[in-house]
């Protein structure tokens, strides 16, 4: 029988090792200081942040403004810097807290490099900051040996695998639609591209293959958080994980997601296997823990705000997710409700996209080269994402504005194809996008898919 | 857990059936097709070939030249300005193959920034210099100083001005100098290309993959940017006024300005290169594997149709256009504007095919970024 207080005590209060939170802690910072140095060294920071002369603002977020040079650079330093502190275990929650602003902070300043990767790190570097994840193994425990504790209340693990167990299942449902199940789209369009790939590059012209992998990848999403929470599924769906994003990340150009993923998804392992693991790191290091008596204030559980915020925290996961159901049309077409609801490589879309300007009063009329505006990165996302595209429109007219038009209109002419549809209208291209400011509602200025 | 996995499926299957689709046939990929295959064709039956073609025209234009040079006769004249023809009309079939060597000495604008700054070029020349490098001096090199130079009047007044007392070995010098510098950049790029040189060939043509750094993406990348700016902008759109706000045209910007005749030949000869090479066809019109074959293969659909028929269409649409424009074109786009904005008009379609279309069917990429949206 499960009583509430069973519940309560599974999933929050029971006293258990602390080895897999540490062992998250040390693996999450490590991948994260990877990820940062790898962006850097591709001279990112520079082509993303600082040579655009526009970026592309989240709504509501437009105060999120590029630092500049050296600006950008000393931000990506401290945000590294953090990680590095978490990662020891130094002064661990402001560093958290460091580098979840730090991180997000970068993110929101271009809507251009959107990817679901960065929302989940901003997500789990927000719940690191309340985890006691250096209160063992780290230089905080060992400065103040009375932080020191090898127990913990349940609720930090369960809250990470919580976490992960939404990226896959909702990443999952987001599969479960006519294009990816029944017409094996955008992967039918994708892999056909590797046949020159060794080993299995050959498969990849067969129609059949792109079928198993959209199913496969489906299922794997749905199934594999329950997979890896249960202890007879655990190694093999471990390995699954493996093959999973290894073959993702020989395939598309996804960066670290895969790696970051492998990793975390380690804290679904048993007790014993941190403990072993810990066990062994000690050793390395040669890390003498003070004694400590296990039955401290340390196994506190949560109180109940810590409850409700918690439950707040997870429920608009759950629901932003569905805030695409508002709007009327296929959402891959208009991508109203798109972002921050784990889609992950889900579709194929591609774009083209005219920007006219004109005044009626003095028959100006221009036609705009995004090139002089936008990097080709952004010229390309922008092309395909109404958001952006009436943003860019927006700052057409603040441009010409300031170059001493009065009143001038924007006008576009976009064609974008969407799995392989062919190129096809997707902008009302009588609907003067100067006159329009973004709004949650609807898009009506979005042509219908269907024509 | 099977309880889990039936749910699954069950949703899966009631998800999926919402929404039936007769409109768009089944893709099915055909037989297997090789990129290397294509990549090889490419470089060797089209662009090596084409470039080799150029710096024979471009030597020939430099023998006119030099003999012009010693002694600046009418006839001598004649046979530069045919000559410059020629070789102007073999660059429309490597203008678009910006990438590798090319890119490399940013060979497009070296050799084919027009308007000329007359006023400059005329400044350098009472100076006595020929320093005509560097990237504040492309606007006084390439073929359109070069057309400047031999079409801005009468044989007779163009000789006089090459014999001139003062400024005539002024003249000559800079000419030689420009002329001098075609040569220069067709050997440079030609020793990069070949297999007995740079062997970028070998690259090129090892470079299988899709993404932005293969060469299947280097030149789709390429080409859109190519129709884009040079094409529809350079040789229609900016003389045509689409550019610059008063909207006005600019018969002064068109190309070749000076030998007055010839811009919607160069634009068609360039649009018939272009689609040359989309085919796989070499110099002699005989087809090889092109993109053409690649999309085929892939099954890439257009609407209703294939996206290789849109695309050849296309062409055709773009062809017709331009053969609508009366010549000269630098009088059509005040007498004729209609024609040359379909003719803009068309070649936008085209650029959209390439720009949206193309990379969406093959998977190549546009720039080096993760992504995980599309």
């Amino acid at each position: 029988m499960l009583s509430i207080t069973s519940i309560k005590k599974n999933l929050i209060t029971k006293e258990v090792d602390i080895a897999p939170l540490v062992i998250f802690r040390l693996l999450f910072s490590a991948l994260m200081f990877a990820s940062l140095l790898r962006f850097w060294l591709k001279g990112w920071i520079y082509e993303l942040y600082i040579s655009p002369t526009f970026h592309f603002k989240y709504y509501g977020f437009e105060w999120a403004q590029s630092l500049g040079e050296p600006g950008m650079y000393v931000l990506f330093a401290l945000v590294m810097l953090a990680s590095v502190c978490m990662f020891i275990g130094y002064k661990y929650r402001l560093s958290a807290l460091a580098f979840f602003i730090g991180f997000t902070y970068i993110e929101l300043i271009d809507k251009t490099t959107y990817l679901n990767h960065y929302y989940f790190i901003s997500l789990v570097s927000f719940l690191m900051v309340f985890l006691p994840a250096n209160r063992y193994f780290s230089l905080d425990a060992k400065l103040s040996p009375k932080l020191q504790t090898r127990k913990i209340p349940v609720w930090s693990i369960n809250l990470l695998k919580l976490q992960l167990g939404i990226v896959y299942f909702f990443a999952g449902i987001a599969k479960l639609n006519y294009d990816w199940l029944i017409k094996a789209m955008p992967l039918k369009l994708w892999l056909p591209a590797h046949t020159s790939k060794p080993i299995i590059g050959f498969l990849f012209k067969n129609t059949a293959v792109a079928y198993v992998f959209s199913w496969f990848g489906a299922l794997y999403d749905l199934l594999i958080p329950f997979l890896l929470l249960s202890k007879k599924t655990r190694s093999l769906a471990y390995v699954a994980v493996i093959v999973f994003h290894v073959l993702t990340y020989w395939l598309f150009p996804i960066g670290m997601f895969p790696l970051i993923m492998i990793g975390c998804t380690l804290i679904f392992f048993s007790e014993d296997f941190h403990c072993n693991l810990l066990d062994k790191l000690e050793r390395i290091v040669k890390w003498s823990p003070v004694t400590v008596s296990e039955n401290l204030e340390n196994t506190k559980g949560l109180s109940a705000f810590g409850i409700v915020s918690i439950a707040v925290f997870m429920a608009v996961q759950f629901v932003f997710p569905f805030r695409h159901l508002a709007y009327e049309g296929p959402l891959f077409w208009h991508e109203q409700g798109y972002r921050f609801g784990w889609r992950v490589m889900l579709m194929e879309k591609a774009g083209s996209a005219f920007f006219y300007a004109s005044e009626p009063t003095s028959k100006k009329r221009l036609e705009i080269r995004n090139g002089d505006y936008l990097t080709a990165n952004q010229e390309k996302m922008m092309a395909t994402q109404p958001d952006m595209i009436l943003e860019f429109a927006n700052y057409i007219e603040a441009d010409l504005k300031s170059k001493g038009w009065s009143n001038p209109e924007v006008y576009s002419e976009v064609y974008v194809t969407l799995n392989g549809s062919g190129s096809r209208p997707f902008i009302d291209t009588k609907v003067n996008l100067a006159s329009i400011e973004d709004s949650w509602k609807n898009k009506t200025w979005i042509l219908p898919f269907e024509n | 857990m099977r309880h889990l996995l039936v749910l699954v499926f069950i949703m899966a299957v009631t998800l999926s059936c919402k929404k039936d689709d007769p409109e768009v046939a089944d893709i099915q990929p055909t037989a297997a097709f090789n990129i290397e295959n294509l990549l090889t064709n490419w470089s060797t039956s089209i662009i090596i070939p084409s470039y080799e073609q150029y710096q024979t025209n471009v030597l020939e234009l430099q023998k006119a030249a030099s003999q012009f040079k010693a002694s600046p006769s009418e006839i001598n004249l004649t046979n530069v300005r045919s000559a410059w023809l020629s070789a102007y009309m073999a660059w429309q079939k490597v203008a678009m193959y910006e990438f590798g060597p090319a890119a490399d000495i940013t060979l497009r604008s070296e050799t084919n920034i027009y308007p000329t700054d007359t006023a400059e070029l005329k400044d350098l020349i009472k100076q006595g210099s020929i320093n005509i490098n560097g990237a504040n001096k492309l606007d006084v090199k390439g073929f359109p100083a070069l057309d400047y130079l031999i079409n801005s009047g009468s044989a007779t007044k163009i000789v006089g001005r090459y014999t001139d007392s003062i400024l005539g070995t002024n003249r000559l010098n800079y000419l030689e100098e420009v002329v001098n510098q075609f040569a220069n950049n067709a050997e440079s790029v030609n020793i990069k290309w070949s297999s007995n040189g740079g062997n970028y060939v070998n690259q090129f043509n090892g470079a299988n993959g899709t993404d932005a750094g293969s060469s299947l993406g280097q030149v789709i990348n390429a080409l859109t940017q190519h129709i884009e700016r040079h094409l529809r902008d350079g040789k229609l759109g900016i003389p045509n006024g689409n550019r610059n706000f008063s909207g006005t045209s600019l018969p002064g910007h068109v190309e070749a300005l000076y030998y007055g005749n010839t811009s919607i030949e160069l634009a068609l000869e360039n649009l018939n290169a272009i689609e040359a090479f989309y085919n796989g066809s070499n110099n002699d019109g005989v087809e090889g594997i092109g993109l053409d074959d690649y999309l085929i293969s892939l099954g890439a659909e257009y609407n209703k149709g294939t996206l290789n028929d849109a695309i050849k269409a296309q062409f055709a649409a773009c062809r017709n256009k331009l053969n609508a424009i009366p010549k000269p074109l630098k009088e059509s786009l005040t007498s004729n504007k209609a024609n040359v904005d379909e003719a803009v008009k068309e070649l936008q379609r085209l650029i959209i095919l390439f720009k949206a279309d193309i990379p969406s069917a093959t998977g190549v990429l546009i720039t080096y970024q993760d992504n995980d949206g599309d």
